[in-house]
């Protein structure tokens, strides 16, 4: 079916793109944070930025994993 | 036509109007007849009703998972871009739990809906086990005294015709709802795939297909009413006969549009109200 193949070349084009994108991602959000953990003074405010810096590496990861897990979704289907 | 006596051309041409009527009426109920069983009296199996049901349900299934990942993407983009600017707090397991369930409900509402269509199909059986006689077109109109002899007024026959033609427009009733509950199916997996980004609408989408299936219970009783009311005979036997046959048709023609214009949550208000009044006195 045309519908179905024209879609699963957009999924596969939209993981290269996810990837791609990741990679800035982890870069600035690094920045950012390291330069806002490096000037602050209150221990609270350092864990709440280390846990930050957790889930950007969590962000990072799904969005890598994201062609493993439709691949999954998709094989329930098909 | 019959002998035509020239002179008394009024009860000639009577004579043939009502033999045409009693025929039309007599066949449209034997037509009706084996409708009825077919789409009201019987449960749904949707696979015979419906050519090319499987390859359609799993196409669907297909297109439904792809635009599932499509949204895991899209969502996944959303929280990358607002921690990074920082205006919210993200959350990545509410999405990667929203696209499991999304996917779960995707495989399994195709069985979910099947099961609901076979209990209201036993409720329907319970329901025709009160006594509903199909007796055949003849004896029906044995019961209404239409005797072609009897000093039987047009204005009765007329009724009568309209009889017929609501007992057909109730088998085409059940025809629309057995397609209504087949193209819902076959959309539904699109409809699930859309649940983590607008869970309102599979809720919406739920209880549209369960009143489809509830209306096939619903058609049963009014059948099983109206031929009970007109083996009572004489005028109001046709009449009330006439009048369930009709609000068995009611639910599947008019109250789709009648919903839409919003007469539904009139009636809901208008029925607060007397419960207020009721309750306060």
């Amino acid at each position: 079916m045309p519908i179905i193949t024209g879609l699963q070349a957009f999924l596969q084009d939209l993981q290269g793109w996810m990837l791609i994108l990741a990679i800035p991602f982890v870069a600035i959000q690094a920045i950012t944070l390291g330069y806002s953990l490096v000037n602050s003074e209150d221990p609270n405010e350092e864990r709440r930025i280390k846990s930050r810096f957790f889930r950007v590496v969590l962000g990072a990861a799904i969005v890598a994993c994201a062609p493993w897990l439709a691949n999954q979704i998709l094989n329930y289907f098909m | 036509m019959a002998e035509f006596n020239f002179w008394n051309v009024d009860e000639t041409v009577s004579d043939w109007i009502r033999k045409e009527l009693n025929q039309w009426a007599t066949d449209m109920v034997n037509g009706g007849i084996d409708l009825i069983s077919d789409v009201i009296t019987s449960p749904i199996d949707l696979s015979e009703k419906v050519p090319n049901f499987e390859p359609i349900m799993a196409g669907t299934q297909v297109i439904a998972g792809m635009m599932l990942v499509l949204f895991l993407y899209q969502r996944v983009l959303g929280a990358m871009y607002n921690q990074t600017i920082d205006a919210e707090e993200v959350n990545y397991a509410k999405i990667i739990g929203e696209i499991a369930i999304a996917a779960g409900l995707i495989y399994s509402f195709p069985i979910l809906a099947n099961r609901f269509a076979v209990i209201a199909a036993e409720l329907t059986t319970w329901v025709a086990g009160f006594e509903l006689e199909f007796i055949a077109g003849d004896e029906l109109f044995n019961l209404f005294s239409l005797d072609a002899a009897a000093e039987t007024g047009v204005h009765l026959l007329l009724l009568f015709l309209l009889w017929g033609v609501a007992f057909i427009g109730l088998a085409i009733a059940g025809g629309i709802r057995v397609a209504m509950f087949a193209l819902g199916i076959i959309i539904s997996p699109m409809v699930m795939a859309a649940y983590p980004v607008n869970p309102g609408l599979v809720k919406q989408f739920c209880m549209s297909m369960l009143a489809v299936v509830i209306t096939q219970p619903y058609q049963m009783l009014c059948l099983s009413l109206g031929m009970g009311v007109a083996a009572m005979g004489g005028f109001w036997g046709l009449l009330g006969s006439l009048a369930f046959l009709c609000l068995g048709i009611y639910p599947v023609f008019i109250k789709s549009i009648f919903n839409a214009t919003g007469v539904g949550s009139m009636a809901g208000d208008t029925l607060k109200m007397y419960i207020y009044k009721m309750v306060r006195k």
